[in-house]
């Protein structure tokens, strides 16, 4: 080896130290970035030279800077992660619905449906009486707006749920467009074998934010791809190729989810990570209020008003119905209930009594037992029944939803801490390597002074 | 386990979460007293209270047609009592003539009859609060017409009592005052005989008019039966609202002690975290670089 091979070992040994020191500055910069993973700087040791007595290294060489992950912890993340994202949109979706229906205090439903049972209750000993046959009208038109107020509230509510399945979809497709991208891209960086750190860190959000709207993950492919699919299918990306969901609004103006793939619907397939927990929001939780509303008032208004036609007004006259449509066009039963406005007018036609006397009240009885008495329309509950229990279940699947939401909030908490154990940057250890990289500089340049003398001394000897 | 610096913040973001939550619940349990507000906060619960307030709902409109019933029934046992008086007068007054066949004081007793007679009609046509006491469920129609006929129907206006029973708030009047003796048509009668000086008719119209005085006795008492069961019922009544209440309130309700002592425990968890971060973040080895 001549002198002149010892400056070159010194200098790589700089450069080894300088790139070290550099990925240690990157690290501490990225410490707040998500998805960003350590770099660690590998050295190899030179190409050896053979010297008198054996071989001999030629300094360290910079053979990779590694990107610090661990696959299989990394997809179990991605799997809680669409987990955590489902349970806590399903939460958000049943508060909002039960924030509808007010406190248990102010429960609308509930304490429209008692009113208006006590005012016909207490109309029964005085049917005679005006003043308690407008409270009566008031209590029934009371309870009517309620259930359409509170109808039209849960339409809104699907409507808007409706317009964020639309909003996750555009979103979901963009996201895989984007994953395909990022294929080709680090595909086309990692040919010469290298790995190309930013972009995969880029993508690692991309699928971590996918697996969070869909519940799918990522499977690793030929030349650094990645593909993603949804629970159960379809694929959205494919190597290359992203094959992004489509949505298309149906007969009732509810968007339909298609597959990019073969486009059929899958709508009833999602019910995974954000866009499931939408889509199940909007046909399973708000579906089913909205259907059992619904029935609340075709039973209320077949039970009541069967009960006041066959019954007779303050003149004696055959009753007519309580509640009527309006506007008659209107399919469900819960948006055009209302109280006949020939009543409200003048509420001596409230029909009331069963015999034809005045005095008799024996039909408001059978109206606020209307409201007590079960019925096989709503399985066999009593409405005011039916509507605590409707609420309670709704309670029940906040409280079940919580403690998903606070297990899958848990294990993300858990498998982030196990990726940062590998992943994740660590200042201390930063620090560390800082100091030992700045002592190795150190340790190059004086080498490198040395040498310098050495070369210095060795070419006096010439003169 | 190598410990990165995002598991460090993360660790202790959720603690400080989690304490500010507690810590929140508290603060609003505080303000207004309730544990439970919405079905979720305690789905069984809810659910009891719900049926709890319809049947309090219940009991409530019970009270009030209760209430009602007891003024109507209180104003009959008033007209009965009066009606009792009158009839007893006109007894006294019947045996008076009867007794002394004398044809210008009998004319005074027939003239006092005849006064009592239309007293009693305008007793047993008594309205309250447009209803008419004495006509059954006919009560917008006064019941007795001036010869006596009765009008009304055979049916009293009910008022439940509790459920599955009930009491009636106006009477038949045809039951009161015409069923065993047609009140009006022996005072008629007895009335007539005197003014002819007919007094052996008169003395004889005399034990129905004692009859029909019983029969007003038996109809007063089982209105006071009725005011007594009404009065019993609202208490029952009181007693089963404070229950359901109450109950109500242990379900729905906050223990403050509870709820401050959990408040305590929030703030000082939330306080110990906020000191242990600041002391292991607040050390580190840049600190010694230089």
């Amino acid at each position: 080896m001549s002198l002149f091979s010892y400056f070159q070992l010194g200098l790589k040994a700089m450069h080894a130290a300088r790139v070290s020191l550099q990925v240690a500055g990157d690290n501490i910069a990225h410490i707040g970035t998500p998805g960003y993973a350590r770099r660690r700087v590998e050295l190899v040791p030179s190409y050896p030279v053979r010297v008198p007595g054996g071989w001999l290294d030629q300094g360290a060489d910079v053979a990779a800077v590694r990107r610090m992950e661990d696959r299989f912890l990394q997809a179990a993340l991605e799997r809680e992660l669409g987990r955590r994202a489902g349970a806590e949109e399903r939460l958000r979706a049943l508060q909002a619905v039960e924030r509808l229906y007010g406190t248990l205090e102010s429960n609308n439903l509930g304490a429209a449906l008692s009113a208006f049972a006590a005012a016909f209750e207490e109309l029964a000993g005085q049917p005679e009486n005006f003043a308690l046959r407008r409270t009566a009208l008031s209590a029934a038109e009371t309870l009517a707006r309620t259930i359409r107020d509170t109808y039209a509230r849960l339409q809104e509510q699907r409507q808007r749920e409706d317009q964020a399945v639309e909003a996750a979809v555009a979103r979901v497709r963009e996201l895989a467009l984007e994953l395909a991208r990022l294929n080709r891209e680090i595909a086309a960086h990692e040919a010469d074998g290298t790995t190309a750190g930013p972009v995969r860190d880029q993508r690692q959000r991309i699928v971590e934010e996918l697996a969070e709207w869909t519940g799918g993950t990522a499977v690793a492919e030929a030349g650094g791809r990645v593909s993603f699919a949804l629970p159960g299918g379809p694929t959205l990306v494919s190597g290359d190729a992203a094959l992004p969901l489509a949505v298309e609004r149906d007969a009732n103006g509810l968007e339909r989810v298609r597959s990019g793939a073969d486009g059929t619907d899958i709508t009833a397939r999602v019910r995974q990570g954000r866009l499931g927990a939408l889509l199940a929001a909007r046909d399973e939780i708000l579906g089913e209020r909205l259907e059992e509303l619904d029935r609340l008032a075709e039973d209320l208004t077949v039970r009541v008003n069967a009960v006041v036609t066959a019954a007779f007004d303050r003149s004696g006259n055959p009753g007519a119905a309580l509640f009527v449509p309006d506007p008659p066009t209107q399919p469900s039963h819960a948006a055009r209930i209302a109280v006949n406005a020939a009543l409200l007018a003048d509420p001596a036609l409230l029909a009331v009594s069963a015999t034809g006397a005045p005095g008799d009240g024996a039909a408001a009885r059978e109206v606020a037992e209307v409201v007590r008495e079960p019925s096989a329309a709503l399985g066999g509950r009593d409405p005011i029944g039916f509507v605590a229990d409707s609420l309670t279940r709704l309670g029940s699947a906040i409280v079940e939803t919580d403690v998903v939401h606070g297990v899958a909030e848990e294990l993300v908490a858990a498998l982030q801490a196990r990726r940062d154990a590998v992943s994740g940057v660590s200042l201390d250890e930063e620090a560390v390597e800082l100091i030992r990289q700045q002592r190795a500089f150190e340790a190059a340049a004086r080498f490198l002074g040395v040498m310098n003398e050495i070369t210095a001394m060795a070419v006096n000897l010439g003169r | 386990m190598r410990v990165g610096d995002r598991t460090f913040f993360s660790g202790f973001l959720a603690g400080l979460r989690a304490s500010r939550a507690q810590a929140a619940e508290a603060v609003s349990q505080l303000a207004d007293g309730k544990r439970v507000r919405r079905a979720s906060d305690d789905p069984s619960g809810a659910q009891a209270t719900m049926l709890l307030r319809a049947r309090l709902a219940r009991v409530q409109a019970y009270d009030r047609a209760g209430q009602a019933a007891r003024a109507d029934l209180a104003t009959i046992d008033r007209v009965l009592g009066e009606a009792i008086a009158l009839v007893s007068e006109a007894r006294a007054e019947g045996l008076a003539g009867a007794s002394f066949p004398f044809g210008e004081a009998n004319a005074i007793h027939a003239q006092r009859i005849e006064a009592i007679r239309a007293q009693l009609l305008a007793l047993a046509n008594t309205a309250q609060s447009g209803r008419y006491l004495f006509a059954g469920t006919a009560t917008q129609a006064a019941p007795f017409a001036a010869d006596g006929t009765y009008n009304g129907d055979e049916a009293e206006v009910q008022v439940p009592l509790d459920d599955g029973q009930s009491v009636g708030a106006t009477l038949v009047g045809r039951r009161v005052f015409s069923e065993a003796t047609d009140l009006f048509a022996k005072l008629d009668e007895l009335a007539q005989a005197l003014r002819d000086n007919r007094t052996q008719d008169a003395a004889a119209v005399l034990p129905e008019l004692q009859q029909a005085l019983e029969r007003l006795v038996e109809v007063r008492a089982d209105v006071g039966l009725r005011l007594r069961a009404l009065e019993e019922a609202e208490l029952r009544r009181a007693d089963e609202a404070e229950l359901w209440m109450r109950r109500i309130a242990e379900v729905e309700d906050a223990e403050l002690e509870r709820v401050v002592t959990d408040l305590q425990l929030a703030t000082t968890a939330s306080e110990a975290l906020a000191r242990a971060a600041a002391r292991v973040l607040g050390r580190s080895l840049f600190d010694v670089l230089g």
